[in-house]
């Protein structure tokens, strides 16, 4: 039996060799080999994204601008739906027979136990009747989104929109390392233009995170480490804007069926009080189920409402550069406002040219501007260029781009909204390309005195200049955001670098009283209103594709000006015929909260002006570019 | 009495010399005491210790909020219930007389047999296997019971005066007690336990059967399995024939020094046979389960089978794997009670330990498990009747490849073949089977000082 004794150690020892194995075997398959771990992990658990509330917008007068509501998606678990009824499906959500057979069947394998959308995008009316039949359904649930909702059907442009994230945004996203807060995934919207992209980070706040133990059937088992690693959402920030909503539906309102640009701002604080650009369209028309099919009307109007004109398109500005003319030379000390030139109907140096619309005979600084006098600005251009002080053309071209340059002409204003354009601010060394160094003179550029030839700005560079005007030299850079705030956090205002005086306050003394005259006795009277100074000056810019653009600039009171105001409106003619009377009724509204004159109102809301199709663009940005221009 | 625990029997003291308290008492009052009665308290805190552990494994998993833990509703308190009353009835085994127990030895085998051939007769049929059937609400494996039955029976057939392992009929019969019931649980479907049964041959080696029998049985075994493994292998022949050439040189030159070769042409036969049977009997699904342990990713989704079977495998291995080295706590089997792990009450019941207490708990486990089975040799060695030797090493056996098969199921080393983990399996048949085979180890230890030798 001895012998036989060791055979149960040796029994004994093979049990203890295998197992051995077996813990060599656990060592790699718990402790060296990752991949199990990782493998559990990827099938046990899901991710689920809590998400934010948008931030919502408001006025200046703290009205509900942009708010959210909510729409439906229709989910359901192929595996488990059950329809009593197609016809309830059929009359309350235009799904036919066919189609609910069709998406049933589309998921095969392991889909079928994942929820899947059967319908989208219900909004609240089709959802309430439906919802009262859901319970006859088994395996349908419903998923709420929100989407903008815009108490004022104005402010498209400025406002922009809310579209699904495209590649291009999330590679963006990576690129810029900010996906600690709101990684995006195809499904999320994004804000696309305007203030919705411009202040995409303030508005969309910071997805949560909930870690759901999913079992084999998909079905939730409850929260992974009962919620240690969750985290709660955290709304966006809301934010209020410097945008009067009742001005700028006035402002969309004029320019009715017209092409053009409002822009109004107040001039103390460089806040934009309206941003109208026509023609326009509803901000609610690019929401929800219906973004797709109104976008592309939208894209392929030939009226193109989708450019944003008073940022992006950038005309010649015309008579009302001459403001900024006077306040350079009067600056610069080569004239002052006892200057008189003469004029006969033209300017007598270049061949008659420019020619002037009537002849003013000997004109001085103010009756330069209250008449809009052609040849008077003509020759305070060439004086200016001709100035002994100057070495040469080119010294003295730089010396009078240098204070262009201060009115903010030519560069970016840094306005709070995304592809903002420069406009055009022609270099010398633009001019040394064209006519070689010495080949160009005053003469040869003399149109600039005048808002014509390469001088481009876009409305909202005119509408600044009106506030540099109204503010007698400094500006506030134009701007939306005036304060943003957290939840019911009291609001932070949004803090702005002052730019600092131009010049001297009784040069612009002199320019604003003649701007007043303008007004009251010069081409602008019609931009009269009761009990109220108003300054301001036309601009008819020639437009060689159709008939003239109308501008107007402006500011009122005259004394402590609480608004600027620039206008534009594309082949309208003269400028104090149809710019003037819109500047007149925004800066109405705004000062005195109500329009008087209801008549004149009606006019301008109905006029209509032949449209010589063109783009609004006068160049493009490429030639723009290779014109020199230096304005970053 | 707590130094008999550990002392060899001949090293034991003299009962004379110290006395414990109860002997004394017993001296004392002789009317009052039957028997000298030892308890052995190491292997009955170890039992006590894997049953606890097996329980709160179970009650992990219990989906139920439910607080009761006796009670028919929830698995766990089901197997709560039974497992008192295993111990209920294991201790009434621990008290019995040990002439008694081994007396009802063949009337457990004839029992045993009966419910196996009545599960012919009244089982309801589920997923291919036939092999329980229910009395009033409770299901019934008669293949449990049939294992303790089986190796009571062997344990009361080996220990009889003059039984020799040289006497053919007594091999014969000894070989037919094991393979009466190893047949009828191979009728049922049951591959897995009848492989328990086969098992036994351990049994037959550590009393005495030639080790060349051990060793044929082994490289049958091994030839048998790469069969299974290779058997959807172009190259199987090819392989097969190198080890028919090296086996039969091997027996040609070594065994039987060129005589004898009818015995050559039987070894060669017998080897055809093996892969032939493999290859050809054994169904497609079964033999599934032995390539995907050698299965690439790629095979795994391309071979129809390997794919059924390979979820089950891959599942199994994340579940160990996602528990690293301590594991995700009691109760945090997230992938195992995900409903990834198929079965994991039962077969894969240790898919749900390793996740849960990692590397680090499953060694314990494993040295646990190494423990009892080392203590239940010892038992068996130290026993003074045959009838607890044979015995003995029967549960010995039984555990191993209970555990063996269990454990490597689980971690992927050893096919899908469904056999519980002793004591954490859920079950009320194995639960008291295998309590009830440990508790009449123990009665027959625990009076062993009573058997003049």
């Amino acid at each position: 039996m001895n012998k036989n004794l060791n055979r149960g150690t040796i029994l004994l020892a093979s049990f203890g060799g295998i197992l051995l194995l077996f813990l060599v075997r656990l060592l790699y398959l718990q402790v060296l080999s990752e991949k199990y771990a990782i493998q559990a992990l990827a099938v046990d658990m899901e991710r689920v994204e809590l998400y934010p509330s948008r931030g919502i917008i408001y006025d200046r007068n703290d009205k509900l601008y942009v708010k959210n509501s909510p729409i439906f998606d229709l989910m359901f678990l192929p595996n488990q739906i059950t329809i009593p009824d197609t016809t309830i499906l059929e009359r309350y959500l235009g799904l036919t027979r066919e189609k609910i057979r069709a998406e049933i069947r589309r998921y095969k394998g392991l889909d079928r136990y994942h929820w899947k959308p059967l319908v989208t995008k219900l909004d609240k009316e089709q959802w309430g009747r439906f919802s009262e039949h859901m319970w006859k359904f088994e395996g349908i649930k419903v998923v709420t989104r929100p989407i903008r909702e815009y108490n004022y059907a104005a402010g498209a442009h400025f406002l922009g929109y809310l579209a699904k994230t495209d590649s291009g945004d999330i590679k963006k996203q990576i690129k810029e390392e900010d996906i600690e807060d709101y990684p995006y995934n195809g499904e999320d919207l994004i804000g696309k233009v305007g203030i919705e992209a411009f202040y995409e980070k303030k508005l969309r706040g910071r997805k949560g995170t909930k870690f759901i133990l999913r079992d084999n059937f998909n079905r939730p088992m409850g929260s992974f480490n009962d919620g240690e690693f969750d985290e709660l959402p955290a709304s966006g920030k809301d934010i209020k804007l410097g945008v009067d909503a009742e001005l700028q539906m006035l402002g969309e309102k004029l320019m009715t069926g017209k092409r053009g640009s409002i822009v109004a701002i107040d001039p103390a604080t460089g806040e934009i009080l309206a941003f109208v650009s026509a023609p326009s369209y509803d901000p609610s028309e690019l929401t929800g189920s219906n973004l797709g099919t109104n976008y592309s009307r939208l894209n392929s109007d030939p009226e193109l409402p989708l450019i944003n004109r008073p940022l992006t398109a950038q005309y010649p500005p015309g008579s009302i550069f001459k403001l900024m003319q006077a306040l350079a030379a009067m600056n610069e000390g080569v004239i002052d406002e006892n200057t008189h030139f003469g004029c006969g109907g033209s300017w007598f140096r270049n061949k008659g040219k420019p020619a002037c619309h009537g002849a003013h005979g000997s004109v001085n600084l103010g009756y330069g501007i209250q008449q809009s006098c052609n040849s008077y600005f003509a020759e305070v251009y060439y004086t200016y260029l001709n100035d002994r002080r100057f070495k040469d053309i080119h010294e003295a071209y730089q010396s009078w781009f240098d204070h262009m340059a201060v009115f903010g002409i030519g560069r970016r204003l840094g306005v709070d909204l995304p592809d903002e354009k420069t406009g055009n601010l022609p270099t010398k060394e633009y001019y040394d390309r064209q006519y070689g160094a010495k080949g160009w003179g005053a003469l040869t550029i003399y149109s600039n005195s005048i808002g014509q030839g390469e001088i481009l700005l876009t409305p909202l560079q005119m509408a600044n200049c009106a506030a540099i005007i109204a503010n007698r030299g400094w500006y506030y850079p134009p701007h939306f955001l005036v304060a943003e705030k957290q939840g019911s956090a009291p609001w932070q205002n949004a803090q702005y670098q002052k730019i600092l005086p131009e010049g001297n306050p009784s040069q612009y003394a002199m320019v604003v009283a003649a701007m007043e005259q303008v007004v009251l006795a010069g081409t602008g009277t019609r931009a009269r209103i009761d009990s109220i100074a108003v300054c301001g000056k036309t601009g008819t810019v020639e437009n060689k594709a159709g008939e003239d653009h109308s501008v107007f600039l402006a500011f009122a009171p005259k004394d402590n000006p609480k608004i600027a105001i620039a206008a534009i409106v594309e082949n309208a003619g003269f400028g104090g015929t149809w710019s003037a009377p819109i500047c007149s009724l925004m800066m109405e509204q705004y000062l005195k909260g109500k329009i008087k004159d209801e008549a004149k109102m009606k006019a301008i809301v109905d006029a209509r002006f032949d449209p010589v199709r063109r783009a609004p663009v006068a160049i493009t940005e490429e030639e723009a570019a290779a014109a020199g221009n230096n304005g970053e | 009495m707590a130094n008999d625990m550990f002392s060899k029997e001949g090293s034991r003291p003299a009962p004379q010399e110290k006395q414990s308290l109860r002997a004394r008492w017993a001296n004392a009052n002789p009317e009052s005491v039957v028997r000298d009665s030892k308890i052995d308290w190491i292997t009955l805190s170890l039992l006590l210790l894997i049953i606890v552990l097996g329980w709160l494994n179970l009650y992990s998993i219990s989906h139920t909020d439910d607080p009761s833990i006796l009670s028919f509703k929830t698995f766990h308190g089901k197997e709560a219930i039974f497992l008192l009353g295993a111990l209920a009835f294991g201790t009434l085994i621990l008290f019995m007389d040990t002439k008694f127990v081994e007396f009802v030895s063949y009337f457990a085998y004839g029992l045993a047999l009966v419910g196996l051939v009545a599960v012919f007769l009244f089982a309801k049929v589920t997923g291919g296997a036939t092999s329980w059937f229910e009395v009033g609400g409770i299901k019934i494996q008669p293949t449990e019971f049939a294992k303790v039955a089986t190796i009571m029976a062997l344990a009361k057939f080996m220990s009889r005066y003059n039984f020799s392992l040289k006497n053919r009929s007594d091999v014969l019969t000894m070989i037919g007690i094991v393979a009466l019931p190893m047949a009828l649980v191979l009728l049922q479907n049951d591959a897995g336990s009848s492989l328990v049964f086969a098992a036994l041959i351990l049994v037959f080696f550590r009393e005495g059967l030639h080790p060349l029998i051990m060793i044929a049985a082994i490289l049958l075994a091994g030839i048998g399995g790469i069969s299974l493994l290779l058997s959807t292998n172009e190259y199987l022949w090819i392989y097969i024939g190198i080890v028919m050439l090296v086996v039969g040189a091997f027996s040609f030159f070594y065994l039987f020094r060129r005589r004898f070769i009818l015995i050559h042409l039987a070894v060669w036969i017998f080897l055809m046979i093996i892969p032939l049977t493999v290859t050809k009997v054994v169904k497609p699904y079964q033999s599934a389960r032995f390539r995907v342990l050698v299965a690439s990713e790629k095979e795994m989704r391309s071979d129809k089978e390997l794919a059924k079977v390979s979820y089950n495998y891959i599942q199994s291995l994340v579940a160990v794997g996602s528990g690293k080295v301590w594991g995700k706590g009691f109760g945090g089997s997230t992938h195992t009670r995900g409903d990834f792990v198929p079965e994991e009450q039962t077969d894969y019941i240790h898919c749900v330990f390793s996740e849960e207490h990692g590397f680090v708990g499953s060694t314990f486990l494993i040295i646990l498990f190494f423990l009892l089975v080392a203590r239940v040799f010892y038992l068996a060695e130290n026993s003074k009747t045959a009838y607890a030797r044979v015995f003995g090493y029967g549960v010995g056996t039984i555990l191993m490849i209970h555990i063996l098969i269990n454990i490597g199921m689980s971690i992927g080393v050893v096919p899908t073949i469904g056999i519980p983990l002793p004591f954490f399996s859920y079950g009320g048949s194995s639960a008291i089977s295998f309590t009830t085979m440990m508790f009449i180890l123990m009665n027959h230890y625990s009076y062993r000082t009573n058997i003049l030798t």
